[in-house]
């Protein structure tokens, strides 16, 4: 898509509006194309976002279905849709709300097997969302970005404790990455002291970290964003932010530079 | 950077709270003392996040700032 239709302009004016997104950002927004992994609380208020904000190319991955326990922070369900997969719900709705929409729904889990499946269906700047629940499928999808080179926007909350960041693994300084990868801030033997469903969750806690979710991938799409590298914690208690800059671990053998690991194959 | 604090104990900042440390332990030493889990967090110093790798080499100095962010997953 070149131009917008007088009907879009229109729709997307408050963005646009804005000085450093105007109609180039728009057209960005329209053409790009997204991934996200995990339709519950956070992946289906990134989809809503990203969807209402132009992106015309969606994948959504969930193996899970809609459990009652949902419906008060995944608001993109109801109660009819209780038993139904998330990935199928939120493609039918999506798709009745949003004209011209092309949503692609895949409804097993995100593993390694996942990866040629998904690199079919992608292009070289689809940037991709983890909202997922659990460490290991967030290992399984930070491997997939380093190896593809693509952009990573993860998002995690449990209780009041959210956790954010976005790597670029197309563009790196130098051509080096200086910032690491997931597994670089938690290596593979993490483990958690509860999971969320232990630990309970406030709704709009999630909504917080989602929809910073969706503004750093917008932020990303349009050529504005500026914190790459930056994880940012968030205390939904206290209402406090943590910044911190990431770093890559020099031992980290996803995210090792290519001549780098070459050199180590070899010994 | 290592100072040159000769005393027993160096002040640092642990998740926004001033402490005393004994001086010259390790990342992975003040975990211990503080009964943390290696395997729960990430830890930043002086706002940058040092790899758990390194955990083992990185001396704390005297006036750092550490920030221990608990892993979360929950989606």
């Amino acid at each position: 898509m070149q131009r917008l239709t007088d009907r879009e302009y229109l729709l997307y004016s408050r963005t646009m509006l804005l000085n450093d997104i105007g109609e180039a950002g728009q057209l960005a927004i329209l053409n790009s194309s997204v991934v996200i992994i995990g339709m519950g609380g956070l992946g289906q208020l990134v989809a809503q976002y990203l969807a209402a904000s132009g992106v015309k190319h969606l994948i959504l991955v969930d193996h899970d279905n809609v459990e009652l326990s949902n419906l008060p922070r995944q608001l993109l369900y109801v109660s009819t849709d209780i038993g139904k997969n998330k990935a199928s719900v939120a493609k039918r709705t999506l798709s009745r709300v949003h004209s011209d929409i092309h949503i692609c729904a895949i409804t097993e889990p995100f593993t390694e097997h996942s990866h040629p499946q998904l690199a079919q269906l992608i292009t070289h700047n689809t940037v991709v969302f983890d909202c997922t629940d659990n460490i290991p499928s967030r290992h399984s999808i930070n491997a997939f970005c380093v190896n593809k080179r693509l952009t990573l926007v993860s998002a995690a909350i449990s209780a009041y404790q959210g956790q954010l960041f976005c790597l670029d693994f197309a563009n790196q300084v130098d051509g080096v990455n200086h910032q690491g990868c997931y597994q670089c801030l938690y290596p593979l033997d993490t483990d958690l002291a509860q999971t969320c469903s232990q630990q309970g969750v406030f709704g709009p806690a999630v909504g917080v970290m989602a929809s910073m979710q969706a503004l750093f991938g917008l932020q990303h799409i349009c050529r504005t964003f500026d914190n790459y590298g930056i994880l940012l914690r968030f205390d939904a208690l206290s209402l406090h932010w943590y910044r911190a800059k990431m770093s890559r671990d020099p031992l980290c053998n996803v995210c090792q530079q290519p001549h780098l690991k070459a050199q180590n194959d070899e010994i | 950077m290592r100072s040159s604090h000769n005393s027993t104990t160096i002040n640092v900042t642990i998740n926004g709270k001033a402490e005393s440390i004994l001086n010259n332990i390790t990342v992975s030493e003040l975990l211990i003392l503080k009964e943390i889990p290696q395997q729960h967090v990430a830890i930043v110093v002086n706002d940058t996040v040092v790899p758990r790798s390194r955990w083992n080499n990185i001396v704390c100095q005297h006036n750092d700032n550490i920030n221990v962010f608990s892993a979360v997953a929950g989606g």
